[in-house]
Formats: C-alpha cells, sequence, structure tokens
C-alpha cells in the first residue's frame, strides 16, 4: 500500500482530470458537435455529462468495497486475473497510443498555429524532457503543480468567454428542435469518449486518499464540464456557425482570434496556444504514468522508475511513426478513437461493476 | 540509426548500473521494451515516409480516413 503522504485528494485528483480534459476539448469539441449536430451542437455535453455522472457512480461504487487499492486490482478481483490481465493490457496499448497521439497533436498545433516553419520534432523533444524531469517525482508533485496550472487555465478561459461574447450570434445557435435528439445523442460519443479519461486517472485510486468522496466532488467537476464544454461549444459555433466549424481542425482557436475589444485587444490566440500546452504537458505526463503503474501491476513489479527514459524514447517514435499530418490524427480521433474510447472507458466498467454486483463484490 | 542504437544501449546501461535492486525480471523488461523501442525506431528511420501506424490501423479496420 502506499504511503498516506504519496497520496493526493480527490479533489487533486479530479482537477488533473479537468486539466486533461482541457487541450482535447478545446481541440475537438466544436469540431465534432457541429459536424454531427450542426447548429444544435451544444446540446451535445447534456448527453455527456449524464454518462460521466454514470461512470463516476461506477467508480465510487467499486472503490466502496476496494477502499485502498488501485481500480486493476478491483479488475482482478472481480473478473478473476486472466481475463483482468487481457484487460490491463488492452487498456496499457489504448493509453499507449493516446498518449503518442496527445504528443503528436500538441507539436502539430504548435506547428500549425503558431510556428509553421519549424520541425514539429524539436517541439516533441522539448515536452518529453520536461516529462522526463517531473515524471521521477511522482503523482503528488504533478498534483501540486496543476493546482497552479489549473486556476491559471480556468482563468485565461473565463476572460476568452467574456471577451467572446459580443461576437456570439444567437442566430447560429438556433432553431433547436426536437429532431436534433439523435444527431445531438451521435454526436456526444465524441465529448463522451474524452470524459471518460476519468477512469484513467482512478486507474491509480491506490494513490488516491479520502476515495469516499468521489461522488461528491466527481459531480462538481462534471457540472463544471457540463458549463465550460456547453460554452466552448456556443462560443465556437455563436461565433462563426457550424459550416465554418466543422471543416476547421482548430475550431475554438478560430473564435479566439475573432476577439477584438475596441482595437485595442486582440491577437489573443497566443495566449491559448500557452494554455493548451500547459494542459498537453499534463496530459502526457500523467498518461506516462499511468501507463508505468498498469504496466507495474500487469507484470507484479515493485518498481517501474526505470523504464521513465525508454518509455518516452519509445514515445517519441511513437508519436512520429503515427501519422503524416494532422489531417490523419483528427480522422483517426474522429472515426475511431472516440468509440474505442467510449468502449473502454464506459462498456468495460460497466460490465466489470455488472459482473461485480452479481458476484457480490461491489 | 547509429546514434539512435548508442542511445538506446547507453540507457539500458545507466538504469541497469542505477537499479536498486537488479532483478532479472526487470532486467529483461528493460530490455525487452528497449527492443521493441529499437525495432520501432529502426522501422521509422529507414524510411520515414512509410505508411503511418495510424493508416496501418484504419486500413486493418477497413475504415476511411
Amino acid at each position: 500500500m502506499t504511503d498516506i503522504k504519496d497520496k493526493i485528494s480527490t479533489r487533486q485528483a479530479m482537477l488533473l482530470f479537468s486539466t486533461i480534459v482541457y487541450s482535447p476539448t478545446v481541440r475537438f469539441a466544436g469540431t465534432f458537435a457541429s459536424d454531427k449536430a450542426k447548429q444544435a451542437g451544444w446540446l451535445v455535453p447534456i448527453f455527456s455529462f449524464i454518462m460521466l455522472v454514470l461512470l463516476i457512480m461506477i467508480i465510487h461504487s467499486i472503490y466502496k468495497k476496494y477502499k485502498d487499492v488501485s481500480l486493476m486490482d478491483a479488475i482482478y478481483d472481480i473478473l478473476g486475473k486472466p481475463l483482468g490481465k487481457v484487460i490491463i493490457l488492452l487498456y496499457i496499448i489504448w493509453i499507449g497510443i493516446l498518449n503518442a497521439l496527445y504528443v503528436r497533436y500538441y507539436a502539430e498545433r504548435l506547428n500549425v498555429s503558431t510556428y509553421e516553419n519549424t520541425d514539429y520534432r524539436v517541439f516533441i523533444i522539448i515536452m518529453l524532457i520536461l516529462v522526463l524531469l517531473i515524471l521521477p517525482y511522482g503523482i503528488k508533485i504533478l498534483a501540486r503543480m496543476n493546482e497552479i496550472i489549473f486556476p491559471i487555465l480556468l482563468l485565461i478561459f473565463i476572460i476568452f468567454m467574456i471577451l467572446l461574447i459580443p461576437d456570439i450570434d444567437f442566430g447560429k445557435l438556433t432553431p433547436v428542435s426536437y429532431t436534433d435528439i439523435i444527431p445531438v445523442f451521435d454526436a456526444s460519443f465524441g465529448i463522451t469518449g474524452l470524459w471518460g479519461y476519468v477512469l484513467f486517472v482512478f486507474f491509480i485510486g491506490n494513490k488516491i486518499k479520502d476515495k469516499e468522496n468521489i461522488q461528491n466532488v466527481g459531480i462538481k467537476a462534471s457540472i463544471f464540464l457540463l458549463v465550460a464544454t456547453t460554452f466552448i461549444i456556443i462560443a465556437s459555433i455563436g461565433t462563426l456557425g457550424h459550416t465554418i466549424i466543422e471543416r476547421t481542425s482548430l475550431s475554438f482557436l478560430i473564435a479566439v482570434k475573432q476577439i477584438s475589444f475596441f482595437g485595442v485587444i486582440d491577437r489573443l490566440e497566443s495566449i491559448l496556444v500557452t494554455t493548451w500546452v500547459l494542459s498537453d504537458f499534463i496530459i502526457i505526463t500523467v498518461f506516462t504514468y499511468i501507463i508505468l503503474d498498469l504496466i507495474k501491476s500487469f507484470l507484479n513489479l515493485k518498481n517501474t522508475s526505470y523504464l521513465i527514459n525508454i518509455s518516452l524514447v519509445l514515445l517519441y517514435i511513437l508519436s512520429v511513426f503515427l501519422s503524416k499530418s494532422i489531417f490523419e490524427l483528427h480522422s483517426f480521433s474522429t472515426n475511431f478513437a472516440v468509440y474505442v474510447n467510449n468502449v473502454l472507458l464506459f462498456v468495460i466498467p460497466a460490465i466489470v461493476w455488472g459482473v461485480g454486483k452479481v458476484r457480490g463484490k461491489v | 540509426m547509429i546514434i539512435f542504437s548508442i542511445m538506446i544501449i547507453a540507457i539500458i546501461i545507466y538504469e541497469i548500473i542505477n537499479m536498486e535492486e537488479k532483478v532479472t525480471k526487470d532486467i529483461a523488461l528493460l530490455i525487452g521494451i528497449s527492443v521493441f523501442t529499437w525495432l520501432a525506431g529502426f522501422l521509422y528511420i529507414s524510411d520515414p515516409y512509410r505508411d503511418s501506424i495510424v493508416k496501418l490501423i484504419m486500413d486493418t479496420l477497413g475504415i476511411k480516413m
């Protein structure tokens, strides 16, 4: 069992989760929602919110019985070791692919938005060196760093929202009718897939204390994400309309580019890019940490710190090998990754919980 | 490729020297992941323009890009 001093609180875990989903949500939510649900895209987070609350209740229910262990140990106990190991192996592979995807997205986005003539691999190397410096200190230091990063992201986000209000044309967000229910449901898979990352954070449940608060803190985090994501989509679609937003890969960035406050405050997109980098740093570090922890559980190891260096080299290779362009990445995310996320982050936990209920283990 | 190979070997040596307990399982895992990394790096560096992992996955599953 991890010493209590090395543990983070449930609140810190939820803050990590909120920072993790910031960057993919800003990049992806507006485009995916407007592509599937058109002008009604801003209603998409409602369906995702319901799914997230259900997932948090499942995690809470599992941790009520398995107080001091990781989610992996709970899965082993509920499904049995052989099946549990197969599932954990699936998660290791998938989080590895997602991590490479986010490393590449981070670099491509800097390339597309700000540094057009710079080799994207330079950004990847700089990021991985930063991750290498922080990772050995563990999740507690990362959670503390995030307690500084999260308020900065939140403050900048609120300022952007206030400055975007004059540019929002509410006519672009209507009409909405009952015929939009199916497209909105279809579009919700995208955001639901991202919000399922809360499960990844609770894979390291043995390093999280006061887990009796998961439901309470989790629902607060869900409401925050519901409001923030709805605003992001309203700002994106309301500023430029769904026809433009669904064709862009960086919808919120384009919306932020429209901000001009009496000609005095404009060109604020560089601040948005900075917040993305902060969020990407947290994603990449947390995902790498979780992969190493999963490997530790999978192979019954005492320590995996000797894998940090080589795993970051592997992450570099996978991220450059992953795709040839941002269009391939975008296609992979929208046509494949979101659906795999939904299966791995909602369907499998629901099955584990159901089996646990039948066997009287949760 | 030579620099990449030297880097991988250097990481293996560094990690083995700095291991608190030199357990065979840990060393085998480190070498296994290093070999996998080297193979992935070899595939990429030998032809950076070959089909990407994303394209391979999407083609295998028959999903249009």
